[in-house]
């Protein structure tokens, strides 16, 4: 069953003209317990997908469908539940909260949702702990060197029962060895039943997906598999 | 789908996620505050310096009215009974009233004369009594107890140089001085206290009581007794209601300025507010972070105010208790009002901070993240409400300055224009960046900027507005209110200017019908006081008309009145140009016209319509026989100037065609410097002796003085705000810079780019706050204009128009040099 559907979705920004069409006519659905990759050319439309099946922010026509659900339909409150409770997301470049110590980044979400501060911090903990970053649990995030800071925010965002995780290059900043190491956590996430889609150059990491998209100038211009191993299960 | 357990619904019901959330927001925030403390500083210190300002104000007001005619007078009591001193049975009446009415509280007195014109007052009394206890307290030494014992105040002590422990000869007794005591409610009252039944022969016998008035009409008082009821409380606003709603206005601007200030928190906070909306804060908690920082900086500068105020009033209560007569005690302030400014605080800076709250939450989160200050509605969409707003604004001043100036008419109009501006406001940027889109390069970045961060800028530039408007207000108000020559206002006397009275009532334009003295004896007495404190004295004489009637043993004298139906208006005292006078003055007689009736250094009187010159001053026998209508003015610049000096004087001509005569009533006491204490100390004696009475310089400022601390406060206020969120303004932009210092700019640019954004806001700041100011004055003086407006304040208007940008622009540039250091942390964010 798909978790994240998104039916012909097209997103622009301005209008007339100069308007951009970042999206185009894309429809697309992640299935739980699958990795998807996403990959195409700088502007073409990959981290705009993320962030409307993300619910941050609204297609210009088409329609997304949580869990059946349809997001535009949702209250902001309800989308905003939605994020925090089902939805992990990670950012291309980590965005922790400063202010916030490693491990009071990861249980927010948690304590937003009302979880008592206890509870979710023994549950963040253990989020670390799995990252092997617990070490580093009590530190702000400018104490933090680039891979620690990505750990962290993944850990953020599989933190409690998330349904759907989506990164956004998620090593891009990563050497190859942290790269292979953050993979293997997402991969693990998606064993568990979590959707996973992930934004990336790298057709090396894309070959851990179990699918790919490519995109074009905001067109799904097919799935490729990549290089190496072939997809097990199809994404579309 | 792969993992099928048992798990929640992916979409579910909204909600807040409760307390937990809430507690942590929460805690987030309050680390923010700890972070961003170099912009909450103005909020804060302006917040406490209001509630600071607010319960000193408030103690002040409190404290300050006089006392002498209530709890001064009656203690606790509510009903003065006052049986003759000669009442044959004294003690019997005292047992009636006793009877009927319980508790009471006996006061015998008995004036002695002591060869001055005050008397002093042989007062015997319980001082642990019923009712005026309040009355007396103890300074020194200890209450009289027996036959010859005696008690004295300061003024007795000084007045018969007397000592603790010394003896006294007065009213044919030898007392023994045991204590020195005071009214501390009215520390003017001069008396000496005995102890209760050691007046023999009393001349008059107080009852202080408690009771109804019908209670006490009940009682068959003996011949010659007579009630007096202690007053009611003053109708009207009390002081502690004016202070407070001056707090309220005052914390409105302060909310305004700290709107500023957390808007730009706001904006720092962007991307990090994204990032919480990312992770699933719904639009209540991201409003809570802003929200919760405005408590927080409301309670801070609360207990701030509050330790600050209290303090300040520790040191205000000497001065305070010197200038009111009264003993002032540090715990009796309004406690309620205390908490109510702090309360005012909290609610202020929590609201301040909503409106940013509100905007943030509503930026989309994408556009959030990217640091990116959200879409701005077309600022003409501004323009129609704030030209709708200024219209109305302008109406309602012009109806409250059409009647008899209904405060709250006037109030609203301020608003609608205050209000209609800052809708204007977003406009005038966007204007200013579209005139300087062909200046050079840092301008025109700068002011591009200014317009692309409206929603910061907006509210720089709303603060800086209100602080010049309200300081433009007061320059231009002062200005028209201190020109109105009818009702002069302004400081009463030069420093070295004293006016002596023959007699109490010659202050008030009266002249008493009997007098002790003579007139040579007071001339002798007022030459060796001038002699002695080497002083120019000038006599001021009155001009009476043989058939003045009398009221009370006072006539009245000739006066000078504008009349509008039938209100008059008096142009207060007249005097008559005398020879001597006018040659004080350097003016040669023959500068008089022949036909003029009046001389004054008021510019304006020349053209005060519908004028009377009143023979009889207010005490006319009938309307008809006593006006004088339309008299001829004559303007002497030569003449002084201030309230109290002749600056109005009637000419020899209208003192024949009115048939007045001159009557000396008062002099004027000139020295070469400023007066000492010791030289005022002295004319009071002198004024004592003839049962006259002095004035001296008061407090009121001269109009210059007023005008420039309004500017002066206004421009630093301005200051303060664009200190605030300038440095701001151009750090968020900082990126600009680096690329701009990587294709070649040098560090002047960079300064030029603060100091031409700090000089802009400024001057558009200055433009819209003189400008409302202007419409305003407009508005209110309509009718009048010609008499009010014309006379521009225009050094203030140049330090204000010119002074003030060209000091933020200069600030802005010096400044600048340090700003790379606050930008390197900004990445993070
Ligand atoms: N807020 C915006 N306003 C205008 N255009 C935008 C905005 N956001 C994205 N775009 C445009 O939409 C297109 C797609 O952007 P998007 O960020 O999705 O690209 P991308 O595939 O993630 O690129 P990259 O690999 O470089 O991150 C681009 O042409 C971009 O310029
Ligand atoms: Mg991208």
């Amino acid at each position: 069953m798909s978790l994240v559907e998104l039916r012909h979705v097209s997103k622009s920004y301005g209008e007339g003209a100069g308007a951009v069409h970042a999206l185009r006519d894309v429809s697309v659905s992640f299935d739980a317990g699958a990795l998807v990759a996403i990959m195409g050319p700088s502007g073409s439309g990959k981290s705009t997908l993320l962030t409307i099946a993300g619910s941050l922010e609204e297609p210009t026509s088409g329609e997304v469908l949580v869990d059946g659900v349809c997001v535009s339909e949702m209250s902001r409150d309800a989308k905003a539940r939605l994020r925090r409770r089902s939805i992990g997301y990670v950012f291309q470049d980590y965005n922790l909260l400063p202010g916030l110590t490693a491990v009071e980044n990861v249980a927010l979400p948690l304590e937003l949702d009302g979880v008592p501060r206890k509870r979710a911090r023994s549950a963040a903990m253990e989020a670390l702990e799995a990252l092997g970053v617990s070490g580093r649990a009590a530190c702000f995030p400018d104490e933090l060197s680039g891979g620690e800071r990505q750990r962290v925010s993944i850990a953020r965002a599989v933190v409690g029962d998330r349904r759907v995780l989506l990164t956004d290059e998620p090593t891009g900043a990563l050497d190859s060895a942290n790269g292979e190491a953050v993979m293997g956590l997402i991969r693990g996430a998606c064993r568990r039943g979590v959707a996973g889609v992930m934004v990336t150059h790298d057709r090396q990491l894309a070959s851990w997906a179990d699918d790919v998209v490519l995109l074009r100038d905001g067109r799904i211009v097919g799935p490729t598999p990549p290089d190496a191993p072939p997809a097990p299960e199809r994404a579309r | 789908m792969s993992a099928a357990q048992a798990r929640r619904p992916v979409a579910g019901e909204a909600g807040g996620g409760g307390m937990a959330a809430r507690r942590a927001i929460i805690g987030w925030a309050v680390r923010l505050v700890r972070r961003d403390q170099r912009q909450q500083l103005l909020a804060l210190i302006l917040l406490t310096v209001a509630v600071g300002a607010t319960v000193v104000g408030a103690a002040v007001a409190v404290n300050t009215p006089s006392k002498a005619a209530t709890t001064g007078t009656f203690g606790t009591a509510n009903h003065i009974i006052s049986l003759p001193g000669d009442d044959p049975s004294l003690s019997a009446d005292l047992a009636a009233i006793k009877h009927r009415l319980g508790t009471i509280d006996v006061i015998e007195i008995r004036k002695i004369a002591t060869g001055s014109a005050q008397p002093v007052v042989l007062q015997a009394e319980d001082p642990h009594g019923a009712y005026g206890r309040p009355m007396l307290a103890l300074v020194a030494g200890r209450y009289p107890t027996g036959p010859d014992q005696v008690a004295v105040t300061g003024q007795v002590a000084t007045l018969f140089d007397l000592h603790l422990g010394g003896a006294w000869r007065a009213s044919g007794r030898s007392l023994r001085v045991v204590g020195r005591v005071e009214n501390p409610q009215n520390l003017e009252d001069a008396f000496a206290l005995v102890a209760p039944g050691q007046i023999i022969s009393p001349s008059q016998v107080l009852v202080l009581v408690r009771a109804t008035r019908s209670a006490i009409d009940a009682i068959d008082l003996p011949a010659g007794a007579a009630v007096a009821s202690a007053p009611s409380p003053a109708g009207g606003l009390s002081p502690t209601a004016i202070v407070l709603a001056l707090a309220t206005f005052g914390m409105l601007f302060i909310g305004l300025v700290a709107v500023a200030g957390f808007m730009v928190i706001a904006q720092r906070r962007l991307r990090a507010l994204g990032m919480l909306a990312a992770f699933g804060a719904t639009d209540r908690h991201l409003r809570l972070v802003m929200i919760a920082d405005g408590v927080v900086v409301g309670v801070v500068a609360a207990l701030a105010g509050t330790g600050v105020g209290l303090a300040a009033w520790a040191f205000v209560v000497p001065v305070l208790q010197r200038s009111s007569g009264h003993r002032v005690v540090w715990s009796d302030l309004p406690w309620g009002l205390v908490l109510a400014a702090a309360v005012l605080a909290v609610v202020t800076a929590a609201a301040a901070a909503w409106w940013p709250a509100r905007t943030v939450a509503r930026i989309p989160i994408i556009a959030a993240l990217s640091g990116h200050p959200g879409y701005h509605r077309p600022t003409r969409r501004f323009a129609v409400p704030g030209i709708l707003l200024l219209t109305a604004g302008l109406g309602f001043l012009a109806l409250a300055g059409a009647g008899n100036g209904s405060p709250p008419l006037l109030v609203v109009g301020i608003l609608g224009i205050t209000s209609g501006t800052m809708f204007l406001a977003p406009l005038a940027i966007t204007g200013a960046a579209a005139l300087c889109s062909r200046a050079p390069l840092a301008t025109r970045l700068a002011l591009r900027d200014l317009a692309r961060y409206r929603s910061r800028s907006g509210a720089a530039l709303a603060a800086i507005f209100v602080a010049i408007e309200i300081a433009a207000i007061v320059a231009i108000g002062f200005t028209a209110r201190y020109s109105n020559p009818v009702d002069l206002t302004g400081p009463n006397l030069a420093a070295n200017e004293l006016v002596l009275y023959n007699a109490p009532a010659n202050r008030d334009g009266g002249v008493p019908d009997t007098t002790s003295i003579t007139g040579q004896d007071i001339q002798r007495a007022v030459r060796s006081l001038g002699a002695s404190i080497h002083a120019a004295v000038v006599p001021l004489d009155l001009a009476v008309a043989p058939a003045a009637p009398s009221f009370g043993g006072v006539k009245q004298t000739a006066g000078l009145y504008q009349v509008t139906g039938n209100r008059y208006e008096s142009a207060g005292q007249v005097y008559v140009a005398t020879p001597q006078l006018l040659a004080h003055y350097g003016i040669n007689p023959r500068e008089i016209g022949a036909t003029a009736d009046v001389i004054t250094s008021r510019a304006g009187l020349g053209t005060v319509s519908n004028l009377q010159l009143d023979p009889y001053g207010e005490g006319c026998p009938t309307a008809a026989d006593c006006a004088f209508a339309a008299p001829k003015v004559q303007v002497l610049n030569r003449l002084p100037g201030f309230v109290d000096e002749p600056n109005l004087l009637i000419t020899e001509h209208a003192m024949q065609a009115l048939h007045l005569h001159a009557v000396p009533a008062a002099w004027l006491i000139k020295t070469r410097r400023a007066l000492t204490p010791a030289q005022i100390n002295a004319a009071r004696q002198t004024a004592i002796t003839l049962g006259g009475i002095i004035d001296t310089r008061g407090s009121t400022p001269t109009l210059s003085q007023l005008r420039n601390e309004a500017a002066a406060a206004g421009i630093l206020l301005a200051l303060g705000v664009l200190a605030m969120t300038v440095g701001l303004i151009r750090s968020e932009t900082a990126g600009d810079l680096r690329t701009l210092t990587a294709t070649g700019a040098t560090t002047t640019t960079r300064r030029t780019l603060t100091g031409v954004t700090a000089g802009a806001l400024a001057l558009l700041g200055a433009l819209l706050g003189t400008g409302a100011a202007y419409l305003v004055a407009i508005g209110w003086f309509h009718k009048t204009l010609s008499t009010t407006i014309d006379q521009v304040p225009v050094t203030d208007l140049l330090l204000i128009l010119v002074g003030l940008p060209a000091v933020a622009f200069a600030g802005g540039y010096l400044l600048a040099g340090r700003e790379p250091a606050t930008v390197s942390h900004q990445p993070l964010e």
